[in-house]
């Protein structure tokens, strides 16, 4: 369409704003409430401009483009209007700053006159060179203030980890609300009262460890003043330089920019762009400092000599692991972790399997949540979970989640489940603690745990699959084999209640087109895991829908192809090996004296205190690596900053090691690790691994026999904050506050 | 009450109860809406019924306890028919001589018929009392004549025949067609007309539609929609019905203020009484047309009567507007076309339909068609509800109908629309009241508020209340009504209290237009009303508050009488 914009015309897309229209013609028009993922607010009025036509001034933000339109965004009608509107909006902000003449005089002066609570100007605001309104004034070019201060400060509200919440500073833009509601789902804050006196507040004035926040830091990203800090950095947060790196504390993924001040890390922001767009978790944007400089950090090599960990040199503690392991003849067990790199597992797997001959080589954690269990032999052998884009779920018209709290283990998964539930999708929770955000969204809730709510799928399944709806694809592979399957199993007899709600659930299957189907590890663990596994896969099948696992850790993807292309199932961890490499938590394991112990860690605790050669690694901001996400993502991580201590990257241990026992590891190139993987738009790198589609594999039989467990693994799981085998919502005190414990 | 299957058998029930013959000969009339309740009218009703039993009357003489029927001065009053005799500001002692006098034996009790404050004459005939003389009650009458508890009388007076004509013999696209040829405008305040209101709806695209009625009344001063709701609700939900019928809704909406309890039993009973008789809910009067209603109550704000804020309600959010276009007849509640219409005009629908355009259309001026229900209130002798044509002139209301201001004092302007209206001076009482005429004066039509103001009443008094309404009723969602009204309220508070400076009435004004030109709702963008109308006509009283510290009114206490020259203890008035 065309608009004319300030006498210039263009074409403009339909669906766009005056706004976007504007800026994508070079034309600057100041907003503040506007922010480009929220849905138009209009409530500042600084963004107002002349439509031909209307009677008054129109949101530029909030004002969708017709044909032929005419705007004018800088008559001085429109700007002194934008002066009058900016004027009475700081009368409810401190701003003597702002239209000092002073100013730049004072910012030498005065820098550490900014560590006072409540700030009165700029200067003393943490938000100083941060903040928008700061622009906008400036681009406005207001000079003098007309109207009367009316202070709205209450006081530092500070009850609550991490965020600082200073009313005083707040002017109701509303981005904060927004986001709690529109991205995240929480809802946590909402406008309080009603005029003048409004805030922005929560339930009763309660804390927000009361409300249902979970302190993803959202709010205080989208905050364009200082009403919304991050305590950590209220008085030094201003930064000269930002390096990306990918978040390894769990499945998503996210991209994290770490802002540093001549070389000194300051905080941590979201970034835009996939997977995350500029979302985080309280992990990823607040802790991070904490976890890499935290004291129970292994900074030094050591080795036990007398009964007592000493530490000592590298040349001491590699010669001694050497010599330790490599007289073991492969009596050896390793254990990698779903966590590493995927630099780091193919390292450390080439030393255990080729190097020293080991035994068994096991992960830390269980991914079954990964492996599709198809018996070897089949197109794709023991391949796993197509690839998929949190974006897709966020069209799904139905979301069926199985026992997982996402906002606490897959938050983005999270976010995209909300942002469908908004635009009217229906959501389905079988099972799960009822502790997440998003019961309050559920149009039908099971209560079963994982045991039986297997059972409860193949009632489902048995009745979608007489294909009343017609969507069930005839030609796919196994579909015979299914039904007689599911035929033949014993009806399941319940009480009424669970047979209203299958009835229920069959109906929003047939109705609601497409659905995506989410489970976790708690379902697909345990005995009956490879049975519910098959159930979802075969649902999703049927349905057409998405089949969307919602795994813990950091590289889980990644690691099940390298330990896939290694050949090698568990292995059997007994009789108990005489040597252990752990490069990931091996919990189960204990000592009884006798084994030679090795351990990769990068924090004290029972694994490392067990170990007779402590070797200390980098965590993820501290080295280069290949990262797979939840959603198959291939994502390279920048090492963003110096290893702390002494601490060495795990596959340059792993090749230290190889040497001193008389042999090479060559890392290959990332890409090279993933035996199918596709193309992304363009992109020099593949974006996402393959994985089986449906089409290729069809339907799944319905396994009856119990897993193995793993027994070095098993023992205590369950820890979504674990950060190889460092419960960091215990270790990190304001983490273990803001997670209730 | 049985389930009516087709329309033969509204009819046949109508006829049934229309030659019901009983031995009663006369009804008292107790008009009880919540104006009487406060004035006594059902401890009348109970000594007129205790009355009745004494005498052992009851066969002969009957209660019927209405909503109100306009004569809010005169409350409690009992209208005694078939006579039509009117006793207004009655006690408990009156009961025996209303039911043995005029129950009874028919006669007049002369001491409590209405007397003509300069003559003292008396009057005993409803329609003869110069309250009532040029009023045409279109919509209203049917207050007197209906117990809002029963079905059954609305029925008796013709309730739902419209709607049985518009599902029956009508299209949807028809009934469009009736109501634009009325010209029935929408009486909230926009005066928009309805058909193209409706035509919008049924046009947009988008499943399911909704209708929703805006009983939110919060215009200080402005009462009619409550007695609408509380005398006779089923005119509404058989509007509604129609007006669902010709937009294809299956869904609505009756959105009350919560400050209307008496209103929100009565549309509740009535909704349940019409879903008994098949006329909501599924197959209505056995046609093919599905619809029904759900009641919601307000929360106690005046922003949740703009349309966008009321749909946020509706839905459980906060009642912030937003910003339009879209308009709700494109994207409303859910993001569906919705219609929403005010409770006087959904109370008209239902006489278009039964009556006719043309009938309907011979009401009026050539743009503004039918009646309005205005609240008359102020500085007024017969303070009430008064339903007049338009075209009416102001000072036939103010004068005629109105009995003019108090003894001794003389009239200074008429305030009209609330607090989004503006005054109109006493030089132009001639004015004659349509939608047109009213903006050109510089004020509204607005919900029908008339608020009377005299020598007595302080203009800058009363831009001050207006100004102190609206700070405290703005959402505080955007800039400058958020911070405007506060600013302007301040700057009136300071003029009315001696305090303003030399150039506060220019600052006023600046940021009155500030706030009207950008704020995002009509909230803010009128709120510039009070202001800018009063200082229009006049000026003066302005100046002299401001330079002067003087109150010609005698009304700003702190110029009449300055906090220093005031007996200790004395409470300030807010």
């Amino acid at each position: 369409m065309k608009i004319t914009i300030d006498g210039r015309t263009a074409d403009v897309a339909a669906g766009a704003t005056v706004l976007d229209a504007a800026r994508a013609m070079g034309i600057s028009i100041p907003t503040l409430c506007d922010h480009r993922r929220l849905v138009p607010y209009a409530a500042c009025r600084i963004c107002l401009v002349e439509v031909a036509g209307r009677r008054l001034p129109a949101p530029a933000c909030a004002t969708m483009v017709e044909e032929g339109m005419t705007v004018v965004t800088n008559s001085p009608r429109i700007l002194d209007l934008r002066r009058d509107v900016l004027d009475l909006l700081l009368s409810e902000h401190p701003s003597a700053c702002l239209v000092c003449l002073e100013k730049n005089d004072c910012e030498e002066s005065k820098a550490t006159s900014r560590k006072t609570d409540e700030p009165t100007g700029c200067i003393l605001c943490p938000a100083d060179e941060r903040c928008e309104l700061q622009k906008v004034v400036a681009e406005v070019g207001l000079k003098r203030l007309f109207h009367p201060m009316a202070y709205r400060g209450t006081g530092v509200l500070r009850d609550d980890p991490f965020i600082d919440r200073d009313d005083g500073l707040c002017i109701l833009c509303g981005r904060c609300v927004r986001v709690c509601r529109e991205i995240r789902g929480a809802e946590a804050i909402a406008f309080v009262g009603r005029g003048a006196p409004v805030s922005v507040g929560t339930s009763m004035g309660k804390r927000l460890l009361d409300v249902g926040c979970r302190f993803c830091g959202a709010c205080v990203d989208v905050c364009p003043t200082g009403a919304l800090a991050e305590r950590a950095v209220r008085y030094g947060a201003k930064f000269n330089e930002t390096r990306t790196f990918v978040c390894g504390l769990c499945g998503q993924g996210c991209r994290l920019g770490l802002r540093l001040r001549d070389g000194r890390p300051v905080d941590v922001r979201p970034q835009d762009g996939p997977p995350s767009d500029g979302q985080a978790c309280v992990k990823g944007r607040f802790i991070i400092g904490d976890l890499l400089g935290h004291p129970k950090r292994l900074l030094r090599p050591m080795v036990r000599r007398g009964g007592v960990l000493v530490e000592t040199s590298w040349e001491d503690a590699l010669a001694s692991a050497a010599a330790g392991l490599g007289g073991l003849k492969g009596d050896i067990a390793a254990v990698l972790s779903a966590q590493d790199s995927c630099e780091d597992l193919w390292s450390l797997g080439r030393l255990s399997l080729d190097v020293l001959g080991a035994r068994s080589l096991h992960l830390a954690e269980d991914i079954s949540v990964y492996r599709s269990g198809f018996p070897a032999g089949r197109p794709g052998g023991d391949i796993l979970a197509p690839s998929f884009s949190f974006d897709d779920l966020a069209k799904a018209r139905l979301i069926v989640i199985f026992e997982e709290a996402l906002p606490l283990t897959a938050p983005i998964l999270g976010t995209a489940v909300n942002r469908a539930v908004l635009g009217g999708a229906k959501l389905v929770l079988v099972g799960g603690d009822g502790d997440s955000c998003l019961d309050r969204c559920a149009s039908l809730k099971i209560k079963l745990g994982p045991a039986d709510a297997g059972r409860f799928l193949l009632e489902v399944l048995r009745s979608v699959g007489e294909n009343r709806s017609g969507r069930v694809p005839a030609g796919a592979p196994g579909l015979e084999e299914l039904r007689r399957s599911l035929r033949e199993l014993p009806v399941w007899s319940r009480a009424e209640t669970i047979s209203a709600k299958t009835e229920k659930l069959i109906a929003l299957l047939e109705r609601r087109h497409p659905a995506a189907f989410v489970f976790g590890p708690a379902f697909v663990a345990g005995p009956w895991g490879p049975r519910n596994a098959a159930a979802v896969w075969n649902l999703a099948g049927m349905t057409g829908g998405l089949y969307v696992p919602a795994g813990w850790e950091a590289n889980a993807r990644g690691a099940v192809e390298i330990m896939a292309a290694f050949g090698t199932s568990a292995g059997s961890a007994s009789p108990k090996p005489r040597g252990l490499l752990s490069a990931g938590p091996a919990r189960a394991f204990v000592r009884d004296g006798e084994e030679f112990v090795v351990v990769l860690g990068a924090f004290q605790g029972k694994a490392a205190a067990q170990a007779d050669v402590v070797l200390p690694r980098t965590l993820f901001p501290e080295q280069a690596g290949t990262y797979v996400n939840g959603e198959g993502r291939i994502q390279f991580s920048e090492a963003v900053l110096a290893p702390a201590g002494e601490a060495r990257p795990a596959r340059g241990i792993a090749g230290e090691l190889a040497r001193r026992l008389g042999a090479e590891i060559a890392a290959p190139a990332a890409t090279a690790f993933f035996a199918k993987s596709r193309r992304g738009g363009g992109e020099a790198r593949p974006l996402f691994i393959g994985g089986a589609s449906f089409a290729e594999m069809g339907f799944r039989a319905i396994p009856d026999r119990l897993t193995e467990f793993d027994p070095l693994a098993a023992g205590e799981r369950g820890d979504p904050d674990d950060c190889l085998g460092f419960p960091l919502a215990l270790e990190i005190k304001s983490l273990r506050t803001a997670r209730r414990r | 009450m049985t389930r009516l299957q087709h329309p033969g058998h509204l009819e046949d029930w109508r006829k049934r109860l229309l030659e019901e013959t009983t031995s009663i000969r006369r009804t008292i009339v107790v008009t009880a809406g919540t104006c009487g309740r406060a004035g006594g009218a059902l401890e009348i009703r109970d000594a007129l019924q205790a009355e009745i039993d004494r005498l052992g009357a009851g066969d002969k003489v009957e209660l019927l306890v209405t909503g109100c029927h306009g004569f809010c001065e005169m409350e409690p009053s009992v209208v005694v028919q078939p006579e039509g005799i009117f006793y207004g500001r009655l006690k408990p002692a009156d009961a025996e001589a209303v039911v043995k006098q005029t129950g009874l034996a028919g006669k007049v009790v002369e001491r409590l018929t209405f007397e003509i404050p300069s003559t003292g004459r008396r009057i005993a005939r409803m329609d003869q009392i110069p309250f009532y003389k040029k009023q045409m009650r279109l919509v209203s009458e049917a207050n007197l004549k209906v117990d809002p508890e029963r079905i059954e009388d609305y029925i008796r007076i013709g309730g739902y025949r419209g709607l049985a004509k518009g599902l029956f013999d009508m299209t949807s696209e028809g009934v469009i067609e009736e109501v634009k040829a009325s010209g029935l405008r929408g009486r909230g305040g926009a005066g928009f007309p309805t058909a193209v209101k409706w035509e919008l709806c049924r046009k947009a695209s988008g499943h399911p539609k909704y209708v929703v009625c805006n009983a939110d009344e919060g215009d200080p001063g402005a009462y009619m929609d409550r007695s609408l709701l509380e005398g006779n609700p089923h005119a509404v939900i058989e509007g509604m019905i129609l007006g669902a019928y010709a937009m294809g809704s299956a869904e609505g909406f009756i959105y009350v203020r919560g400050e209307y309890p008496l209103a929100v039993k009565n549309v509740e009973r009535a909704i349940s009484q019409a879903r008994v008789c098949g006329l909501l809910g599924q197959n209505i009067l056995g046609s093919e047309f599905h619809f029904d209603l759900q009641v919601v109550q307000g929360a106690g704000a005046f922003v949740s009567g703009e349309e966008t804020a009321m749909m946020a309600s509706i839905e459980g959010r906060k009642a912030f507007p937003r910003q339009r276009p879209p308009f709700p007849s494109e994207s409303g509640l859910w993001g569906k076309p919705t219609n929403i219409n005010n409770v006087e005009t959904w109370a008209n629908v239902p006489i278009v339909l039964d009556r006719g355009s043309a009938r309907f259309a011979s009401v009026g001026t050539e743009k503004s068609k039918g009646t309005k229900i205005f609240s008359l209130v102020g500085q007024i002798r017969n303070t009430g509800l008064v339903e007049v044509p338009m075209g009416i002139s102001l000072r036939e209301i103010i004068e005629d109908i109105g009995g003019g201001v108090p003894e001794g004092r003389t009239l200074k302007a008429v305030q009209t629309g609330g607090p989004s209206g503006g005054c109109i001076p006493a030089s132009a009482l001639d004015l004659r009241i349509d939608f047109e005429s009213l903006a050109k004066a510089g004020s509204i039509m607005g919900s029908g508020g008339m608020i009377v103001l005299d020598d007595r009443t302080c203009i800058v008094d009363l831009a001050r209340y207006y100004l102190h309404f609206l700070e405290e009723e703005s959402c505080g969602k955007c800039v400058p009504c958020r911070a405007g009204t506060r600013r302007m309220s301040e700057l009136l508070k300071r003029m009315t209290s001696g305090l303003a400076e030399e150039g506060d009435l220019a600052r006023l004004e600046s940021l009155a237009l500030t706030v009207k030109t950008a704020s995002l709702c009509g909230l803010g963008q009128t709120a510039a009303n009070p202001v800018l109308s009063t200082v229009a006509h006049f000026r003066e009283e302005y100046e002299i508050h401001i330079r002067e510290k003087r109150c010609p009114a005698g009304v700003c206490r702190d110029l009449v009488s300055p906090p220093s020259a005031r007996p200790a203890g004395k409470k300030e008035r807010p």
